[in-house]
């Protein structure tokens, strides 16, 4: 009989019925994707609502993302928030807070970590990504490459560097980075308006022609997007990062979220 | 009767000066959310 395998509880509204939007805090834990545009506050929350899933709506019971072995069952769903603050303050769950202490931070084949420009750069199907729980990073970096690039039509339009709160940038390093996301931007080219099959890609933006206090500029900010995020030098040499060296930062939406959410009406 | 016409092709235009960047260049906003991670290059140092 159709309808009678869910839980009342977890019913799913009509093809027709809007959905309302419920902020992480409030929201029972499930199965949180930060890639898809969802408004939600918390920089931190955000995070950790990545590294966490429910495996058993009927109990409540939640494990990390990579495991099914649950680390807690409250009998009751929780939510984002309850659960959080549960792993944050609960002696039981040391453990569980002691592995969100010491996260990978790159995916894929390890690599050799690159401190200046490769003399002969070999071209690679994957180079190493930051894991799913630092979406909003990767996003926040992706959205000053797209605002700088809002200078190749303004030259005179205003694109501010980081003065202050990070540690200096030399003109060596710019052009590391600069080279290194003009890697990934030409790695993968997407046809106008995302319309396949017809249309000719388009090409990859050539970040060398921004103009040099640009990608000065777009250098600084990326230092500033990792500190953002509580990883400097020592974490990107240890290749690990920390849940709880994230700001809390309670009110944070990412830009690409407030730049694409649309309100159901 | 009229004569049949031909619609002809045009070819958006790759002007700089007359098209904005994001109908000249791929718009990094739109790539996929594993390749938006990558963009960051957690290779190379913050």
């Amino acid at each position: 009989m159709a309808g009678l395998w869910f839980d009342a509880g977890f019913a799913h509204p009509s093809a027709t019925q809007p959905v309302a939007f419920v902020p992480l805090a409030g929201r029972e834990v499930g199965s949180f994707d930060p890639s898809r545009v969802d408004p939600s506050p918390g920089r931190r929350l955000r995070v950790f609502a990545t590294l966490v899933h429910c495996v058993d709506p009927a109990t409540g019971a939640v494990a990390l993302r990579e495991s099914h072995q649950a680390f807690i069952t409250p009998g009751r769903p929780l939510t984002y928030l309850e659960l959080y603050e549960t792993v944050a303050n609960d002696d039981a769950h040391s453990a569980i807070r002691e592995a969100l202490s010491a996260l990978p931070l790159r995916l894929g084949q390890p690599k050799p970590l690159l401190t200046e420009l490769p003399e002969s750069p070999q071209w690679s199907a994957r180079d190493p990504d930051l894991p799913p729980a630092l979406q909003d990073l990767g996003d926040e970096i992706n959205e000053d490459i797209r605002e700088a690039l809002d200078t190749l039509d303004n030259p005179e339009s205003y694109y501010p560097g980081i003065d202050s709160g990070i540690a200096p940038v030399t003109d060596e390093h710019v052009k590391l980075v600069i080279w290194a996301m003009q890697r990934e931007l030409n790695r993968e080219l997407r046809p106008q308006e995302g319309h396949y099959g017809g249309s000719p890609p388009l090409p990859a933006a050539p970040l060398e022609e921004l103009q040099w206090p640009v990608q000065r500029a777009l250098a600084e900010r990326r230092r500033l997007r990792f500190s953002q995020w509580g990883i400097f030098k020592e974490q990107w040499e240890k290749g690990a990062w920390s849940l709880w060296d994230v700001p809390l930062d309670p009110e944070y939406v990412s830009r690409r979220a407030q730049r694409l959410y649309q309100p159901v009406k | 009767m009229p004569a049949p016409t031909v619609t002809p092709t045009i070819t958006p235009t790759t002007e700089p000066a007359t098209t904005p960047w994001p109908e000249r260049y791929t718009d990094p906003a739109r790539i996929c959310p594993q390749q938006r991670r990558e963009g960051a290059s957690p290779d190379v140092e913050p």
